[in-house]
């Protein structure tokens, strides 16, 4: 068998011919850009304070036991997309509206469900803290008022507690 | 020179030239950033954020050269599973898009495969609604994607 390089050079042009074809028939020219999707998502908390209870008139029997007792008193609702805490104060000393009557803020106690009492006080305090991506969490509080025949005089006390969501950074 | 000879360089002649020429179509995005804005408790409840600037979106050229009634497909996609960082686990198909003259209920999720949004045969321009869905367990961050549009010119 003789080599015969013409034959080869006919395919090899034969080839490339029928390769420009295909090309022109199949070939997809492509462009290509780009764009960036940006959003900055800040620390967002919301908290909602429902289902707020009075107390009643205190009774002679509340009054010698001390203290009377409002459970799930108030319902707080915390939304979260980073850790958060709930502070509660007062802004004021004096539970009564009624002139010249006094009934000191301390009296006022407040606890988490199953939690124990604390006075409230002018200076915030943590009453709960919690993790990222809450959605509808629900804490309850109970109220409690301390009554001592001395220091609560007929009067209209009327006493709101300042609830406070912000941004929580645990101990590392 | 054999006659099979003289059909491929007659082919050589023709055609090549054409190829290299380019006849294909450009695409000319107008942003170069898809911006949401600073979303809002509303926002979050609601479940989704939309771009903002002109229109609402972004707009994209499409330009025939050469040839006015050249084909072409217009393709979208991400080559990212998730948005940057990383570490927060957004995933890609939170970004969704449409077309702008399109309903509410046409947008998609971006995907990694290529998504045709339109074709056509001549120079257009089109215009094409984001929106974000975002939700209280995204957590505070910068997040960033990239979005691919391809240009198919056949």
């Amino acid at each position: 068998m003789s080599f015969k390089p013409r034959f080869f050079i006919r395919l090899l042009i034969l080839f490339y011919g029928w390769f420009a074809g295909f090309c022109l028939v199949n070939v997809s020219a492509q462009d290509r850009t780009s764009v960036y999707a940006d959003i900055v998502i800040p620390p967002i908390v919301e908290l909602k304070v429902e289902n707020k209870q009075t107390f009643p008139e205190p009774s002679v029997v509340d009054m010698k036991r001390g203290s009377m007792e409002l459970q799930n008193a108030v319902r707080l609702i915390v939304h979260s997309n980073s850790p958060w805490k709930i502070s509660i104060y007062s802004r004021c000393d004096n539970l009564y509206i009624t002139p010249n009557a006094y009934k000191p803020i301390q009296d006022f106690q407040w606890r988490t469900t199953g939690g124990t009492y604390q006075s409230i006080s002018r200076s915030p305090v943590t009453v709960i803290t919690g993790e990222k991506g809450v959605v509808a969490r629900e804490i309850f509080l109970d109220y409690r008022l301390l009554l001592r025949w001395e220091n609560t005089p007929p009067g209209h006390w009327e006493f709101e507690p300042i609830f406070d969501i912000s941004p929580w950074e645990s101990d590392p | 020179m054999s006659r099979l000879s003289k059909i491929s360089l007659l082919f050589l002649i023709l055609y090549v030239p054409s190829i290299l020429s380019g006849n294909h179509s450009s695409i000319r995005v107008d942003a170069m950033q898809i911006t949401f804005p600073i979303p809002s408790k509303e926002d979050l409840e609601r479940g989704y954020v939309e771009a903002i600037g002109n229109l609402e979106g972004i707009q994209a050229f499409i330009q025939s050269q050469n040839n006015e009634n050249s084909h072409w497909r217009l393709f979208l996609l991400t080559e990212q599973p998730y948005f940057i960082p990383i570490q927060m686990n957004k995933p890609h198909y939170d970004l969704l898009w449409k077309l702008h003259q399109d309903s509410e209920s046409k947008y998609q999720p971006v995907s990694l495969q290529r998504s045709e949004i339109i074709s056509g045969i001549s120079t257009t321009q089109i215009q094409i609604d984001f929106r974000l869905k975002i939700s209280w367990q995204d957590e505070p961050a910068q997040y960033i994607l990239e979005v691919l549009f391809e240009l198919d010119s056949l």
